[in-house]
């Protein structure tokens, strides 16, 4: 009945891998990845020379499937494998698949097979007991618990289980005196200290139960147990997808060091998946860029053409001393390998840093394009057409503006481009000029509004003013450009001084506003 | 007083007493008991052929909200006074947005009422929703019954997800949806309980509130695999349950503050009330899902603390707190205390807890219900006597709320159906589980379940609710043997005479989400008239003159 199952669910996994090719793929089907399991065990087997390399086959698969708490699976591998080769190994396991599936008295058989086939195996004997006692054979379930506790006498949890006997059998003071051993050997593990508040409840002593209770309240921790065989499987189950999504919830705490931990380990389990490099990477570059270059390097020798990992060299590379060229190249070829915009934002930055204006003119134009409403797009197309002197910018920071009204930036450069360009002639022109430029300097002092105020002087013919305001500024780089525009008797040729941190976008600066 | 005389079979004496063997014959109806057992159930389900024409639509979508899995109950009630009693199906729809949302669209399905109109031991049912004025277009999940404004007629609460809906029956087979404010609280209610909490005469109202849940707020949840499955209770806000005092007139007043347990958020699911430290006063014990389980033990002036923990009943023996769905409050073992069945999750076990005067023992595992539970998850539940021999045996209504392994891999849409079971009382307070290829091995979403006596035969018949499915009515067609059926207030207990146990209490509420029979049947091993003690809610103790056997007696507190 077991192995036509498994048959059948193998069956079942091809025929969703077919499905899915043909868009026919449901939720409730297994996943692909479950169907290449299927494909790799069935070569496995294939290799497999006699029942006991079989069983090995069908055990490990079994101990996988457990690990995924797919117990029905695991059970039906398990019992595959002692079709094949019998051994206490996998009786034991399918008798645990069972019992942590709920099937308590269905894993009694493969318990006393266990402990005929390994008597030394305390874990099978002690959930031989306990299984015996959930099916509430007391007398049967203390001769197990003894033979455990006889293979681990200083085992807090199989007195524990021996207690449960005696409350069974109802003999509540044998069962305080082992639960006080119990607890003299694991003190920390409070399932123990609520057994002896129970115990002493039923033995009339309510204080002392109260006070039980109370002795660590939220505490409910089982005695531990040393089953070498289930730590196998626990180890199976830290499963590149759970580290995954543990990461996901350390990030959505906060938790910045144990999400990239998890990512660590999720990377060490499946070091061919590209995705999880990618992700590590990505987290290391945005939250610890020092770690992140020789992941984001390792990332791209094992996937030259991920376009991600391109992009995040990209990024880890944007400060670093001496690589801008680099950063620049990678970039680029980030965006060959895939037009993403959050990549071309990053190469229109470094093009703007490294003063390469026409090449950030054209990267601004493609994402104004694409995306038409996001004004700081705008703004930045502006800024690299006035960075290469080109009037051409005044339209884009107006549209930047109309886009988002308030933004100061925005108002104080285009303050400065409109003068330069010549857009504050005519008195009506001039007058709102002014107007706007007095009134950024109410709302927010500071070199850049005043300098901004002695533009536009300038540009109305207030050459005193302008200079007396530059003067009183200098050495700010805007005023000096300023003053020497003044003594060559005409206006700068851009709103800003070349050295200017004005022209350097947000992507680039030493603290990074944006993510990768 | 009046009587009923009902059996639709003869009753023919039947020894009782402790047996090893127990036959079960689940599925024809010709099926005959097996030679040389002296315990017989014979279960066979009749719900088509008796008409119960009816589907529970959960409103799934393939998001795997978990909402849909939850609802929903079914209550047992005799709407028009004729005797017999009518079905209630609790309907659930189309997945509101949130809790506050009122549905539905005119169209969409409703709660069913069905009259029972049996005659010659046939069971029969017709569907008298819409002549009886009940349109409960909620999203239903559970249902209450009692007499809330005295006039002698049954009223029945609805327990919503969305405002609550009360129901008064006007006396002429209809029903009016009473506007209570107070009582359209717009929390997920799942159980409600009718209990009277203050010795008025009038039967106050407790409501089991589970999460704060919307589908704005759904989450994803997959297993461990990566595969699709439904989220745990702990992925949303549990919230706090509500006490409603009735101030007369089907009028209630939210009293939750001031009663003490409003403080305490906790994902309820099954709730019943009895008087569990013998104190004189209504208790309430409520099934919490993943969460210490509360007793709410009456402290007079409509005042309760929570001495679950100290009564050691809030934990299982280890301590851990288990995802408690049904529950059913019987003095099983026949010392006169109220001992409590819990259905609970697979892997865990349900858990019986045996009342010592106040304070509990989990004492699953010694009374044989440990090891056959586990790989279930229970619902509705109920502690009957399957097979008329006098003891109380247990049935659990199963059905998953994680994907069952095997029939997701066979594609099985909602692949969470498993077989329903009832254990057997040997007589000596251990339980066998009766398996075998009858009706109960049929695998459903199995949630509510509602014990009553349909054909007034002196039995106890089963209706099962299923989860986006048909409902399943289990006829008990077990030898008789002679009993006493009494219809008394609710809250009042009773003890046959010379027998000072077991403690029966009238009540409708237990199991999940639904609404039991209120009526009393008592197992004889006389074929001849009992007299019967009666503590009425108001306190008062009185004997009854001997009451003729085999048929139900009507008794109200002037008696």
């Amino acid at each position: 009945m077991a192995r036509a199952h498994f048959s059948q669910l193998v069956l079942v996994a091809i025929l969703a891998t077919a499905g899915d090719s043909h868009g026919l793929k449901t939720r409730d089907q297994p996943d692909i990845a479950t169907g290449q399991v299927e494909f790799s065990l069935e070569r496995r087997l294939a290799a497999a020379t006699t029942p006991a390399e079989r069983a090995t086959v069908w055990g490990n698969e079994g101990m996988l499937l457990h690990a995924q708490r797919r117990l029905g699976e695991a059970q039906d591998a398990y019992h595959q494998a002692i079709d094949e080769h019998e051994s206490a190994r996998w009786r034991y396991l399918h008798g645990v698949a069972l019992a942590e599936s709920g099937a308590l008295a269905e894993s009694i058989t493969d318990f006393r097979r266990a402990v005929v086939l390994a008597p030394d195996n305390m874990p099978a004997w002690y959930r031989l007991g306990t299984a015996l006692l959930q099916a509430g054979d007391a007398a049967a379930a203390a001769t197990a618990l003894e033979q455990a506790r006889v293979l681990a006498p200083k085992s807090a949890l199989v007195l524990a289980a021996l207690a449960d006997v005696s409350i069974l059998l109802d003999e509540p003071k044998e069962a305080l005196a082992l639960l006080s051993a119990a607890f003299r050997m694991e003190p920390e593990a409070g399932q123990l200290a609520y057994k002896i508040a129970s115990v002493h409840r039923r033995l009339g002593h309510v204080a002392k139960a109260q006070a039980w209770l109370e002795r660590d309240p939220g505490n409910r921790l089982a005695p531990t147990i040393d089953d070498p065989i289930l730590l196998e499987v626990a180890s199976l189950s830290r499963t590149p997808r759970f580290y995954r999504m543990a990461a996901d919830w350390a990030l959505a705490r906060g938790d910045v060091g144990a999400a990239i931990d998890a990512l660590r380990n999720a990377v060490s389990l499946a070091p061919s998946d590209v995705a999880l490099h990618e992700r590590l990477a990505a987290v290391l570059a945005e939250h610890a860029p020092r770690e992140a270059l020789a992941d984001v390097e390792r990332l791209l020798e094992m996937a030259p053409d991920s376009a991600t990992g391109w992009r995040l060299l990209a990024w880890v590379l944007r400060l670093a001393p001496n690589a801008s060229a680099r950063a620049a190249q990678a970039a680029a070829r980030s965006l060959a390998l895939a037009d993403l915009p959050a990549t071309r934002v990053l190469a229109a930055a470094l093009a703007m840093r490294d003063g390469r204006f026409d090449t950030a003119m054209s990267h601004y134009r493609h994402l104004t394009e694409a995306q038409p409403t996001e004004p700081h797009l705008h703004y930045w197309l502006g800024m690299s057409q006035l960075a290469a002197g080109d009037c051409q910018g005044v339209p884009p920071l107006q549209e930047a503006l109309r886009l988002h009204a308030e933004w100061g930036e925005a108002l104080l450069a285009l303050a400065r481009a409109e003068a330069i360009c010549g857009e504050t002639k005519g008195p009506d022109a001039l007058s709102r000029a002014t107007a706007r430029a007095a009134a950024l300097l109410r709302a927010r002092e500071g070199p850049d509004t005043r300098l901004t105020l002695a533009f536009v002087l300038l540009a109305a013919g207030d050459v005193e003013a302008a200079a007396d305001i530059a003067r009183q500024q200098a050495p700010h780089p805007d005023a000096t450009m300023l003053l020497e525009a003044i003594d060559h008797d005409t206006v700068p040729n851009t709103p800003f001084a070349p050295e200017s941190a004005w022209w350097i976008p947000p992507e680039i600066r030493l603290a990074p506003e944006a993510s990768p | 007083m009046g009587s009923r005389t009902s059996p639709a079979k003869p009753p023919h004496r039947f020894l009782c007493g402790g047996f090893l063997f127990a036959s079960v014959l689940l599925a024809g109806s010709s099926a005959a008991a097996e030679e040389g057992s002296a315990s017989t159930v014979r279960l066979v389900e009749v719900a088509a052929d008796a008409g119960l024409d009816f589907r529970h639509v959960n409103g799934m979508t393939g998001e795997r909200w978990i909402l849909e899995t939850v609802g929903a109950g079914v209550g047992v009630l005799d709407f028009d006074g004729d005797g017999l009693l009518d079905i209630w199906l609790v309907q659930g729809g189309t997945v509101p947005e949130d809790a506050s949302e009122h549905a539905a669209a005119p169209d969409a399905p409703i709660d069913r009422l069905f009259r029972n109109v049996s005659a010659d031991g046939q069971l029969r049912f017709l569907d008298i929703t819409d002549a009886s004025g009940v349109r409960a277009n909620g999203y239903g999940m559970g249902i209450a019954t009692g007499d809330v404004d005295g006039d002698g007629d049954t009223d029945v609460f609805l327990a919503n997800y969305g405002p609550n809906q009360l129901f008064e029956n006007v006396g002429d087979g209809r029903f009016r949806e009473v506007s209570d404010p107070a009582l359209r609280d717009a929390e997920w209610s799942v159980s409600a309980s009718f209990a009277d909490i203050d010795g008025d005469g009038r039967l106050d109202l407790y409501v089991a509130n589970y999460l704060n849940f919307t589908l704005r707020a759904h989450k994803d949840c997959p297993d461990l695999s990566g595969r699709p499955s439904y989220c745990a209770p702990t992925a949303y806000p549990a919230v706090s349950d509500r006490l409603y005092q009735n101030l007369g007139k089907a009028r209630f007043g939210d009293i939750s503050r001031s009663a003490g347990i409003a403080d305490r958020r906790a994902p309820a699911l099954g709730v019943a009330a009895h008087d569990f430290d013998g104190d004189g006063r209504t208790d309430f014990y409520v099934a919490n899902d993943g969460a210490a389980n509360h007793l709410w033990l009456g402290q007079g002036e409509g005042t309760f603390r929570d001495g679950a923990e100290l009564a050691f009943a809030a934990f299982n023996a280890n301590g851990a707190p288990e995802a408690g769905m049904g529950v059913d409050a019987e003095d099983y073992d026949g010392d006169c205390d109220p001992d409590l069945f819990i259905t609970h999750l697979a892997t865990e076990t349900n858990t019986l807890y045996v009342n010592h005067g106040g304070w509990f023992s989990d004492s699953t595992a010694g009374a044989g219900l440990a090891a056959s539970s586990g790989p279930y998850t229970g619902f509705g539940t109920g502690w009957i006597d399957a097979d008329n021999d006098g003891d109380l045996d247990l049935f659990s209504a199963n059905g998953a709320v994680f994907p069952v392994e095997r029939q997701r891999l066979a594609g099985d849409p909602y692949p969470l159906r498993q077989r329903n079971q009832l254990w057997v009382n040997d007589g000596a307070g251990i339980y066998r589980e009766l398996k075998g290829a009858g009706a109960l091995d049929t695998e459903e979403v199995s949630r509510g379940a509602a014990f009553a006596d349909l054909d007034n035969d002196g039995d106890t018949d089963i209706v099962v609710s299923n989860n986006s499915g048909p409902p399943r009515l289990y006829r008990n067609d077990a030898p008789t043997t002679p009993w006493i059926g009494l219809e008394l207030p609710q809250g009042t207990t009773a003890t046959l005479e010379g027998e000072p146990c077991p403690v029966r209490r009238a009540s409708t509420d237990g199991s999940y989400a639904s609404a039991n029979d209120p009526r009393l049947l008592f197992r004889l091993t006389r074929d001849e008239p009992h007299r019967v003690h009666l503590r009425w809610p108001d306190g008062r103790n009185t004997t009854t003159a001997p009451l003729r056997p085999n048929r139900y007696h009507r008794l109200n507190a002037k008696q």
